[in-house]
């Protein structure tokens, strides 16, 4: 087991008036595990705590978030002593924002920056060149990178240093279809050479080739988990309800009469 | 008429983005934009709303361009659209004040109106930036990628909305990489790469 979920809610502290506090809830009581080898793909509506879960996986939620429950890797609870031994060393995130670059730096010094910090000796070129950027791309401002080359820089940085978890936030969106397979076909390379793969996308057409489960996030809990397998057809072989009004609302489907 | 005739744009002369672009909207139309990540897209949108100046070329809508711009652009990453400082609630009203049925149509709750932009996730702030848009004033959309984030119901509901506007004479450029939703929703759809029209 590579990664374990376990029993962990997330909420915000937010104040009511001057000195009244309340939590407002946004995961709550996820578990789920992550095995070596397999991609899973986290979908679900905007808004039902995708992020939040990548966000807590770095502990990097906002200041006023506040956590119970577990995250386990490779055996060793994640906490304050421990973070800065996998953070970027032994699990990778990409960002689903580009906001998370550094705006002031040429992406190729981020990118030699990424591979100092996971100790990694790969060529920055060849890990530019596995998702189609080129020296241009390393010269550039993030602001100057199209909203896809920026994904695929980030997708770069967080792979470099080979780690055992790989957590990508919506790594394919802005992404042509061709480039868009070749970031998930990587990302299943990863899973074959005995990574764990934590997808979170909304496009589940485009993630199910290469996913291997599908979890499904409502309203900050799981619904349910899935084989890649059963979204076919008219979705018959999927156990929850929501999951087939995802599966049936998709352009590719019945798209406006559904929903 | 929105119209884009002749437009290049580099940001360095070696390295041209866009090399002799026209494209024109008219109300009630919605081409589909699609092509390779990296060959101008988001270029030609920003520049037709006005955001960027074209080195070359021009862009005319015939409308009054004091005040609400007649043509709003959507970016695709909408954390860049907001002032971080701001609630949502005065970003929403920032240009007008939205009525309820397209603030309910876009699943915008007022719960949200107090906090902050990274107070609430990627895919609710791109409809926040959406609903600020759809001002009646607003006569053309660049929507770059806008359901991009967005979970496939959530997706068929803001653009049945879309094409609902757009029925009623706003002109839309779609500028996305999902080929099945631009066939859906689609008038035409054109295919930009390396900085030309196919």
């Amino acid at each position: 087991m590579l990664l374990s979920v376990e029993d962990f809610s997330v909420s915000f502290r937010r104040y009511a008036g001057l000195l009244q506090q309340r939590l407002v809830p946004a995961l709550q009581g996820l578990s789920f595990s992550l095995d070596r080898g397999e991609v899973l793909a986290l979908v679900g509506a905007s808004g039902a705590g995708k992020s939040l879960l990548a966000h807590a996986l770095f502990d990097i939620l906002p200041p006023n978030a506040v956590t119970t429950g577990q995250l386990v890797i490779d055996g060793s609870t994640l906490d304050q002593s421990n973070w800065p031994d996998y953070r970027g060393r032994r699990m990778g995130l990409v960002p689903q924002s580009a906001s998370h670059l550094d705006p002031l730096a040429r992406c190729g010094k981020q990118l030699a920056w990424a591979a100092r910090r996971s100790g990694s000796t790969a060529d920055p070129q060849q890990a530019l060149a596995r998702f189609g950027l080129d020296a241009t791309a390393a010269k550039a401002f993030p602001h100057q990178l199209s909203g896809g080359m920026a994904r695929r820089m980030m997708l770069a940085m967080a792979t470099i240093g080979k780690p055992d978890l790989i957590v990508a936030d919506e790594p394919t969106s802005g992404l042509d279809p061709d480039n868009a397979a070749v970031v998930l076909g990587h990302l299943h390379q990863l899973a074959d050479a005995q990574k764990g793969v934590l997808l979170i996308t909304h496009d589940l057409a485009q993630a199910l080739p290469f996913a291997t489960r599908v979890a499904i996030l409502r309203d900050g809990r799981l619904v349910d988990i899935e084989p890649a397998s059963a979204f076919t057809g008219a979705g018959a072989a999927l156990k929850s309800d929501y999951a087939r009004r995802l599966w049936q609302s998709m352009p590719q489907n019945g798209f406006l009469t559904h929903a | 008429m929105l119209e884009a005739r002749d437009i290049h744009f580099a940001y360095r002369p070696e390295a041209p983005i866009l090399s002799g672009v026209s494209l024109a909207l008219a109300p009630g139309e919605l081409i589909g934009l699609s092509g390779a990540s990296g060959g101008g897209k988001s270029t030609l949108g920003r520049i037709m709303a006005g955001y960027l100046h074209p080195g070359r070329g021009s862009v005319t809508s015939g409308e009054s361009m004091s005040g609400w711009s007649p043509v709003q652009y959507l970016h695709q990453s909408s954390i860049f659209a907001v002032d971080p400082r701001w609630r949502i609630g005065r970003i929403v009203e920032e240009g007008w004040q939205p009525d309820e049925a397209t603030r309910q149509a876009l699943g915008i709750s007022r719960a949200w109106y107090d906090r902050y932009p990274h107070e609430i996730s990627g895919g609710e702030l791109q409809r926040v930036t959406l609903l600020r848009a759809l001002s009646p004033q607003t006569r053309y959309l660049i929507a770059d990628e806008i359901t991009a984030m967005l979970d496939p119901i959530t997706q068929a509901d803001i653009w049945r909305l879309l094409l609902a506007r757009c029925e009623a004479g706003l002109g839309i450029l779609a500028i996305s990489h999902d080929a099945p939703l631009l066939a859906r929703v689609a008038t035409r759809t054109v295919t930009m790469q390396s900085g030309k029209l196919l």
